[in-house]
Order: C-alpha cells, then sequence, then structure tokens
C-alpha cells in the first residue's frame, strides 16, 4: 500500500479521501489554493502546499505544479477526485511519466471514453444499446438539421467532450437549430476547450440509473448495483438513491452485466461508473461513462457496505479485488442530498458568504460528508457543493423519514442553502411513490404555489429570539464602553509583567 | 428596553425588563411566559406554550435572520431608544431604484444601456460567481437611468450596478 498521497481536489470530496487516507494508514498531503488557506481540507491533512491563486487554472488545474508538489512531498500516488483533473488524459499521462500512481484509469481508458462520440462509435460497433442520434462529431448545422429530421425532434445537442450539462441544447423544431447550434458550440468551446458537437434522441421523461462498478488489474471486473439519479436541475444531479424503485433483480442483473462489459471494452481499470437512460418499457440505453469517482458514490457504500474510497486505492496499489459479484449484495436503501449554497426563493442564485452558525445532524442512518465549519467563507471561486446529507435505512419509506429528519436538524445560517428544497422535494407525493424522471423538479416547481406567510406561532417565539439577542448584543455592547479599550486586568497586569525581567 | 420587530406588515412590541438578574418579556403590552436559555452567542432555547424553539440568530444592524426547526424568518428590529423616527434611505429618490450586487462577481454581459425602456423581471445583466451564470433581472418596470456596472469587471457585494427609474 501506499505510504503518502496527494489529494489534488477541495472541499467535501478531498476530506472523504482524507479520512479513507487514515482508514489505511497513509500520510494524507493536502494542496489548496490561496482562499482555501483556512478550508476543512487542510485543517484535516499532515501536510499543504499551496498550489496558487484562486482561478482554478492557476492552482488546483495546474498540472506542473500539483505533480511539482507531489514530488517534493515525495507522495507515491495522487488521488484525483472528481472534476478537476480527475477526467484528464494529459494528467494521467504525466502522472505516469514522472512515476506516480494516479487513483484512477489509465489515461488510454479516459480518452476512449472521455470523447463522447469516441466512446458511442466504439460501443456501437461492439452492439451495445445506445441512445439514438451520431456517432460522430457534426461538421455543420445542415449535417444537424438533416440528421435531426432522421431523428425526429425533439433532439439534444450535446458537446463531444461534455459533461455536466455544459454545451448541451434541447431542440425543439427546425425552426431553432441554427440558433442552439451556435449557442451550444460556443458554450462547449468556452468549457471545454472544443465546440464540437452530436445529435441524440430527445427521450420523453426517462430515468438516469447508472451502474457502479470496480475492475482490477488482474481482469476481475464487478458491479455494485445501481443509483437512480433522475432528480436533476439544469442537467446536473442534485439528489440521488439507491436501489432504483423502478429496479428488479432481473434489470439489474442485465444492467449490470453491460455496465462490466463496457469497462471490459474500454479496457477500464478502478472504479467507475456507466451512465443510462431507462425508458418507461424499462428499455436501457448508454449514456456515458465517468471515468473517477462519483459525488454519490456513498450510496453505494451504504448499500453494499463496501468503502469505495479505499478500494480504490487498493486497485491502485495493485491488489486484486477484495470480492466476487457473488458476494455483492445491497441491503436496505439509501438516499443522498447535494447541499448547494444556494437560494430557492430566487431561483438557486448561488450564495457566497460567511457561515455564521452550523447545526450538524446526527443519529441513526445519517452520514455527513462535509467540506464546510462555522466561521469558514464559503467562497465565489468554485463549485458551490457544501456537503453531501447521505440517509439510510431498511427501505424507501424509512429512509425518507429519517432524511427529513436530518433536513430538519441541519442549519446553516449566513448563507443560503437548498435545505428547504429537499423538505419539499421529500414531502411531494410522487416522489414517495417513487415516480421519478429527470423532468421531476421543473414539473414539481410547477405545481407547488409558494407556502406564503407563517402564522403568529412561529412568528412570535421568532421574533422573541430576535429580541434577545438585540438586547444581549446592546447589553455587551454598553458593558464593553463601560470597562474602556483596554481592561483594568491588562491595565494593572501589563506593567509587573513587563518589569519582571528587569529586575 | 422595547422593540419593534417587524416582517413585511406582521410587527410585535417585544418588551424586556431586568430584575436582578432575571428578564421579564411582554409581547404587545402582554406578560409572557416565555422560558428562555442562551445556549452560546446568538443562540437561544424557547419554550413557549410548550412548544420548542431552537433559535439561531444572526444581527446585521437592524436587521436579524432567525433559524430554527420552523424554517427561516428575517426580521427588523428598531430600538426606539437609538433611532430617532423610522426614517428609510434604501429607495434612494422617489421612484428611482437602485441595483445593487447581491454577491460578489464577475460581470460577464450588461445587457442594457442608458434610457433603454425595461419590463418588470427582464435581464439586465449576466453576473458570474461559483461558476454558475446569473442573471440579474429588473426589480421593477421602468427606465434605465444610470449604468454603472461594466462587462468584465468584478465586483464586491453592495456594489451599485444600474438604477431604474418609474
Amino acid at each position: 500500500m501506499f505510504q503518502k498521497v496527494l489529494i489534488a481536489n477541495r472541499g467535501e470530496i478531498a476530506v472523504r479521501i482524507i479520512r479513507a487516507c487514515r482508514d489505511l494508514g497513509i500520510v494524507p498531503i493536502a494542496v489548496y489554493s490561496e482562499p482555501d488557506r483556512a478550508s476543512l481540507h487542510v485543517r484535516l491533512a499532515d501536510e499543504a502546499y499551496c498550489l496558487g491563486p484562486a482561478p482554478s487554472l492557476e492552482s488546483y488545474l495546474k498540472i506542473e505544479k500539483v505533480l511539482e508538489v507531489a514530488k517534493h512531498a515525495k507522495a507515491d500516488a495522487i488521488h484525483p477526485g472528481y472534476g478537476f483533473l480527475s477526467e484528464n488524459p494529459q494528467f494521467a499521462d504525466a502522472c505516469a511519466k514522472a512515476s506516480l500512481m494516479m487513483v484512477g484509469p489509465s489515461a488510454e481508458s479516459m480518452r476512449m471514453m472521455g470523447s463522447k462520440t469516441g466512446a458511442r462509435a466504439l460501443l456501437q460497433k461492439q452492439g451495445f444499446p445506445l441512445v439514438p442520434g451520431t456517432c460522430k462529431a457534426l461538421t455543420s448545422v445542415e449535417e444537424a438539421i438533416k440528421e435531426a429530421r432522421i431523428l425526429g425532434y425533439p433532439v439534444m445537442l450535446k458537446a463531444s467532450a461534455g459533461g455536466g450539462g455544459k454545451g448541451m441544447r434541447f431542440v425543439t423544431s427546425e425552426s431553432h437549430m441554427n440558433a442552439d447550434f451556435v449557442e451550444a458550440g460556443s458554450e462547449a468551446l468556452r468549457s471545454f476547450g472544443d465546440s464540437s458537437l452530436y445529435l441524440e434522441k430527445y427521450m420523453m421523461r426517462p430515468r438516469h440509473i447508472e451502474i457502479q462498478i470496480l475492475s482490477d488489474r488482474h481482469g476481475n471486473v464487478i458491479h455494485l448495483g445501481e443509483r437512480e439519479c433522475s432528480i436533476q436541475r439544469r442537467h446536473q444531479k442534485v439528489f440521488e438513491e439507491g436501489p432504483s424503485p423502478l429496479m428488479d433483480e432481473k434489470l439489474r442483473r442485465r444492467m449490470g452485466d453491460t455496465a462490466i462489459r463496457i469497462a471490459q471494452a474500454a479496457h477500464y481499470e478502478n472504479a467507475g461508473t456507466i451512465e443510462f437512460l431507462v425508458d418507461s418499457d424499462r428499455n436501457f440505453y448508454f449514456l456515458e461513462m465517468n471515468t473517477r469517482l462519483q459525488v454519490e458514490h456513498a450510496i453505494t457504500e451504504a448499500v453494499t457496505g463496501i468503502d469505495l474510497v479505499c478500494e480504490q486505492f487498493r486497485i491502485a496499489a495493485g491488489e486484486r479485488l477484495s470480492l466476487r459479484q457473488d458476494q455483492v449484495q445491497m441491503r436496505g436503501w439509501a438516499m443522498e442530498c447535494r447541499i448547494y449554497a444556494e437560494d430557492p426563493d430566487r431561483g438557486m442564485f448561488p450564495s457566497a458568504g460567511v457561515i455564521r452558525k452550523l447545526q450538524e445532524p446526527q443519529g441513526p442512518g445519517i452520514r455527513l460528508d462535509s467540506g464546510i465549519y462555522q466561521g469558514w467563507q464559503v467562497s465565489i471561486h468554485y463549485d458551490p457543493l457544501l456537503s453531501k446529507l447521505i440517509a439510510f435505512g431498511a427501505d424507501r419509506a424509512q429512509t425518507i423519514t429519517r432524511m427529513k429528519r436530518a433536513i430538519q436538524e441541519y442549519r446553516i445560517t449566513g448563507i443560503h442553502t437548498n435545505l428547504s428544497f429537499f423538505s419539499e422535494l421529500l414531502s411531494n407525493r410522487e416522489f414517495i411513490a417513487g415516480q421519478i424522471h429527470t423532468a421531476f423538479i421543473e414539473e414539481m416547481q410547477r405545481h407547488t404555489s409558494k407556502s406564503g406567510e407563517h402564522g403568529p406561532a412561529t412568528f412570535h417565539p421568532h421574533a422573541l429570539a430576535a429580541a434577545l439577542a438585540h438586547a444581549d448584543a446592546t447589553e455587551a455592547s454598553t458593558e464593553h464602553q463601560n470597562t474602556g479599550p483596554e481592561s483594568r486586568w491588562k491595565l494593572s497586569g501589563r506593567p509587573g509583567f513587563l518589569n519582571a525581567p528587569r529586575r | 428596553m422595547i422593540l419593534k420587530i417587524s416582517r413585511g406588515t406582521e410587527e410585535v412590541a417585544v418588551e424586556i425588563t431586568s430584575h436582578a438578574g432575571t428578564r421579564k418579556i411582554r409581547l404587545d403590552g402582554i406578560n409572557t411566559d416565555c422560558d428562555w436559555v442562551r445556549i452560546a452567542d446568538g443562540h437561544y432555547s424557547l419554550i413557549l406554550d410548550g412548544s420548542v424553539f431552537d433559535a439561531l440568530v444572526d444581527i446585521d444592524s437592524d436587521t436579524c435572520t432567525v433559524t430554527s426547526r420552523a424554517g427561516t424568518h428575517t426580521f427588523r428590529i428598531t430600538d426606539p431608544r437609538r433611532s430617532g423616527s423610522g426614517q428609510q434611505t434604501l429607495e434612494g429618490p422617489a421612484g428611482l431604484q437602485r441595483v445593487c450586487a447581491d454577491m460578489p462577481g464577475k460581470v460577464v454581459r450588461v445587457l442594457v444601456q442608458e434610457a433603454d425602456v425595461v419590463a418588470n423581471d427582464q435581464s439586465l445583466l449576466v453576473l458570474e460567481a461559483m461558476k454558475m451564470q446569473n442573471e440579474i433581472r429588473a426589480p421593477k418596470g421602468g427606465v434605465v437611468k444610470e449604468v454603472a456596472a461594466v462587462a468584465g469587471t468584478t465586483v464586491n457585494t453592495g456594489d451599485f450596478l444600474l438604477s431604474i427609474e418609474s
């Protein structure tokens, strides 16, 4: 096993990886940008090194600097987490060249699956089910129009290099294609440095279900069941659960087998995720592969009992998988809420600022993977993910109950968060019935009217608390004025202290 | 001391009197059987008619945010001993609405010019923060009076962006 590992990330995922290091007896090394000096991941590590100023391109994405720090700190491996350098084949190449083990797949596998069109072409040739669409980058808007006519509207324009909803457009008719093509292309260029696009048929209210796989260097590949990620906003996941309410043993086996074969086709090593769209007739189609640890990995950890980050380290160190497929069992249910610094009352507008007060949930079936603490400044420079709240229970109903309880206990003040959105979601009748799909949030928000003012039952006690705090603050400041800027203790104590050495 | 605590159209007068270290509280002139404990700075546990409220309080000059299990409420506190008559200078000259940055960020695009007629909720400019582009929308319809925001520059919380006159 490794002695020292550099964690090339920040926030909750860096903290998560530090914890895995502790469990395995590895020395964790943190890196940080200038504004992240006081971050939780830096405080929890054994060693920490500054990468550079705030912009990611000058810090967390700077390959040479990360490698220089790794060399200086004598790290023998680098864990990239998710985002930043985690799916960058140039980084994987650079690590290999510097004889550093990167915890993840080879640059070759990343290249193969990183290009969405490349992956589609490869898998189509081998007969895997794909969302209908093109397998090559579109060369012109004319070609897009021609292909869209064959597929039938509505269609999705997507970035070949894409992910995270960037460079993606929902095109309803031919009259919009020109404008959408230009917009999506320029957004893709800005986000990924590559403007190429491809087309997919738009599926009506599909489910987004993904399969977690683990693959070692010795040719063993297993799947750890599914996660349902249909609850999305602007094509970004905000809530996930596992198992999927849709799933049965037969479908799980079919999707799991397909995922394993896709991983083998990509010569994949380490932890990875195969994403599928599933239609109302339970047909499933390959969407994309994520060649890294997922944000929502804790769901799989909760229902399988497998520590995915520790497994990642073991695989990277050349060990064999610690279990066979027939030893993998999914037990109970798990859910994850992504807690973001954003304001649900103002269209999820990001909310930066100092976390004034923090009370974290505890108790049966609750896990909190957090990157924040009371007094910490939420920066404007990075992703607004604060923490991930994970609940698990014997079944879906118990897990919902526990998650609701945890959300009620969880308090973050000083900034806005999307916590209230989750209490709304978890009380939604269709959600409780498990009838979810990728357009769920938009439809839910269209149907819920704002539940106006709270009555005096809550107005009075809250107003009272406000008055008490104001009275205490006023008292404290008047006492301060009476004592003056320097306390008497200091005034009388200081001369004696200063004189002491002279005697 | 008597404090006026208001939120929107709702208002309550809270009278706090201290006697030998214990406090008495009157709500709108009526004695209240409120049991309260100070847990920490700005953190109170209240029991009112048997109902428990674990309240976290953040004070920012005269506005106050209280969070409990029942939700988050923002109040205005008026301390008649301190402030004179309740003058409010937030609005600026009559009919003129100042649009300020709610958070630090970078101005990506300015979508309006001086003298443009804008509708309520129309996009005025795009502000980028936390890797997200956000549209700043008109709080009311009117004519754009002054534009201070410049594309490509960064702004801080409270910075003046533009004004609209109706």
